[in-house]
């Protein structure tokens, strides 16, 4: 019956603000959860995918799920490095291929991940436009960092001073843009990639200037030298060109180079085995863990904060249901008059009926509108949100 | 056309009481009914309508025994039937005045809501000066103008038989000659007989039959024709 469609929609009009209030409340109601339910979904989806796909994760002791979602993510808070001899260690044993992650620093507050060609080739990420990295001072860009960056190969890329008070420190070094990456729909795409090299420049404990005077066993990508003590105006580079490329040189024992984290590929599950179990001892310098089982773990308390939300939306749609039957009711007794002079013109009572519930139906209909708009929206901006969540 | 036999009306749990031994209006007849407020104008009109049912007595109203309908057949009768001008408009004020024109087309199954009732609605509304308010909301009319709309809704379907409860009331006086000259015309144009309760004692003279209500029905002669 059109005429009584009209007549609930210019009720609902008329009444506009009972109408909006009841709508938001409505909406709030079917939102809150949906979008929760959304949060968690997509959470799931997008880190179980990728903690799937890596089979074990070696890094300093304490937090799982800090170790977990910084190999995974790039992302949360820094954790403490183990050092290369872990990575030597785990490749002389055969039983696994190792491969370190330096995670520390940024670039225009993108993060970069210092590590070793294999990590492409691991996550099967391939160059979109420009090249792969050839020397130190390079840089691959995620499709994302690219995009928001308006980079492209060739263009140069600062890294951020990590703590400006710390004049001594290491100064922030100009990176090549090599490449950028094919969109992998991950968190490689958020990421700026530099050979683990690199990152030890920015780690300081390599560096490049003019009168590096090199001893005899060194060597200037991966050796020691050391420095003519007579000179002390010594000028650092802060980008790694052709011609200086060789000037830069490392201090120390490369053993004890830093990694925040080594993604371990086992040659079989035995290997697995074998290597979960060297860590598993409490002598043991670093932890392991398989990011499945971490993230599983984390999802279990995910669920149960999210179970505690379930049951505190219950509520609020208790306490919503009663506000709107309190408003209808208050409604109804208010347009007693109004439905008494439908009847005297005849109207029967099942279409009088028929208006109210349609009124209530329209405001039901648009909360479900709106709450879908509002969730979709949520959709689009989900990853943003969820990255911001961990990070 | 309306003929009344004995009728007994009561309100459940009130001393009010209605008792009309004997009443008859012929079809086309234009009747005023008077009398203080309180004694049952307003419930003899909604009786005729078919709203109320008498305890007792027969109402019989172009040839429906109301007593015997069932609520159904009553409310279809009034649909059919009858056109109703409410004491205090009983506009709704969420809809324009189109809209309160077209109410009864609206609400009823029964009644179709067409492009030639909406010209209808359009016409009898300029006829009656309000071509220009015709989009307008209820609450930015003057009362003479709400009264007028409340005269088109009821003349819009065409009644046999138009009510009208002090349509006069709350308007001066030039609104309110003009309120009973259009319920008038309207009775002479379509042969329907009009029943109007009135205070207003200056308009009786516009009727073919005025009734004075005492405590028990009493006919008056008429100041007018008749």
């Amino acid at each position: 019956m059109p005429g009584s469609f009209l007549l609930a929609l210019r009720f609902i009009a008329y009444y506009r603000s009972r109408t909006m209030l009841l709508v938001a409340c409505v909406t709030l109601n079917l939102f809150l959860p949906g979008a929760v339910h959304l949060l968690v979904k997509r959470f799931q989806e997008s880190s179980s995918a990728r903690a799937q796909a890596t089979p074990l994760i070696i890094g300093a002791k304490g937090s799982r799920f800090g170790l977990a979602i910084h190999a995974l993510s790039f992302q949360g808070d820094p954790v403490d490095s183990v050092t290369m001899a872990e990575v030597l260690g785990v490749r002389e044993s055969g039983l696994a291929e190792p491969i370190p992650l330096l995670v520390r620093f940024h670039a225009r507050g993108h993060v970069i991940v210092g590590t070793t060609p294999e990590y492409f080739v691991f996550r099967g990420l391939n160059i979109l436009r420009g090249r792969e990295l050839q020397r130190i001072g390079d840089c691959v860009l995620g499709s994302k960092v690219a995009e928001r960056l308006r980079l492209k190969s060739g263009d140069r890329l600062q890294t951020d001073s990590e703590n400006v008070f710390d004049i001594a420190g290491p100064a922030p070094l100009n990176l090549r843009v090599a490449g950028v990456l094919v969109s992998a729909n991950s968190e490689d795409d958020y990421a700026v990639f530099v050979d683990i090299k690199t990152a030890w420049i920015l780690e300081g404990i390599g560096h490049g200037h003019d009168d590096a005077e090199i001893s005899e066993n060194g060597s200037t990508l991966a050796g020691t030298h050391k420095h003519n003590a007579s000179r002390v105006n010594l000028n650092a580079h802060s980008e790694v060109t052709e011609s200086n490329a060789g000037a830069f040189h490392f201090h120390g024992d490369k053993n004890t180079f830093p990694v925040t984290a080594i993604i371990a590929l086992p040659a079989d599950a035995k290997s697995e085995v074998l290597i979960m179990g060297r860590y598993l001892s409490p002598d043991a310098r670093a932890q392991v863990l398989k990011p499945s089982e971490v993230l599983d773990e984390l999802m279990r308390i995910v669920f149960k904060a999210q179970r505690l939300f379930d049951l505190g939306a219950m509520m609020l749609g208790c306490v919503t249901a009663l506000l709107v039957a309190l408003v209808m009711a208050l409604s109804l007794r208010l347009r007693k008059r109004e439905r008494e002079t439908m009847f005297k013109l005849g109207c029967s009572r099942f279409i009088i009926i028929w208006l109210q519930a349609l009124e209530l139906s329209i405001v039901v209909v648009a909360s479900i509108g709106l709450a879908s708009v509002l969730i979709w929206l949520t959709s689009l901006v989900s990853p943003a949100w969820i990255r911001g969540w961990i990070a | 056309m309306i003929q009344i036999e004995n009728l007994d009306f009561s309100y459940a749990e009130t001393e009010f009481r209605l008792r009309i031994p004997e009443l008859s209006i012929d079809q086309g007849e234009k009747v005023a009914i008077a009398g203080p407020s309180g004694i049952g104008k307003t419930t003899l009109l909604r009786l005729l309508a078919g709203i109320l049912v008498a305890n007792q007595g027969r109402v019989q109203v172009a040839g429906h025994d109301l007593s015997h309908l069932n609520d159904s057949a009553r409310r279809r009768f009034r649909i059919s039937k009858i056109g109703f001008v409410f004491q205090d408009f009983e506009l709704v004020e969420y809809l324009n005045v189109r809209e309160n024109i077209l109410l009864p087309f609206m609400i009823n199954t029964s009644q179709r809501l067409d492009s030639a009732k909406r010209h209808a609605a359009d016409e009898l509304a300029s006829s009656l000066g309000l071509a220009d308010k015709l989009n307008r909301p209820i609450h930015q009319l003057s009362r003479g103008e709400q009264q007028r709309v409340a005269v088109c809704r009821a003349l819009l379907p065409g009644p046999r038989i138009l009510l009208a409860d002090e349509p006069t009331g709350g308007l001066d006086v030039a609104n309110g000659d003009r309120v009973i000259e259009i319920l008038t015309q309207n009775a002479d144009q379509t042969g329907a007989s009009l029943i109007c309760v009135t205070h207003d004692l200056g308009v009786l003279d516009r009727f073919d039959r005025a009734i004075q209500f005492t405590a028990f029905l009493a006919e008056a002669p008429s100041s007018g024709a008749n």
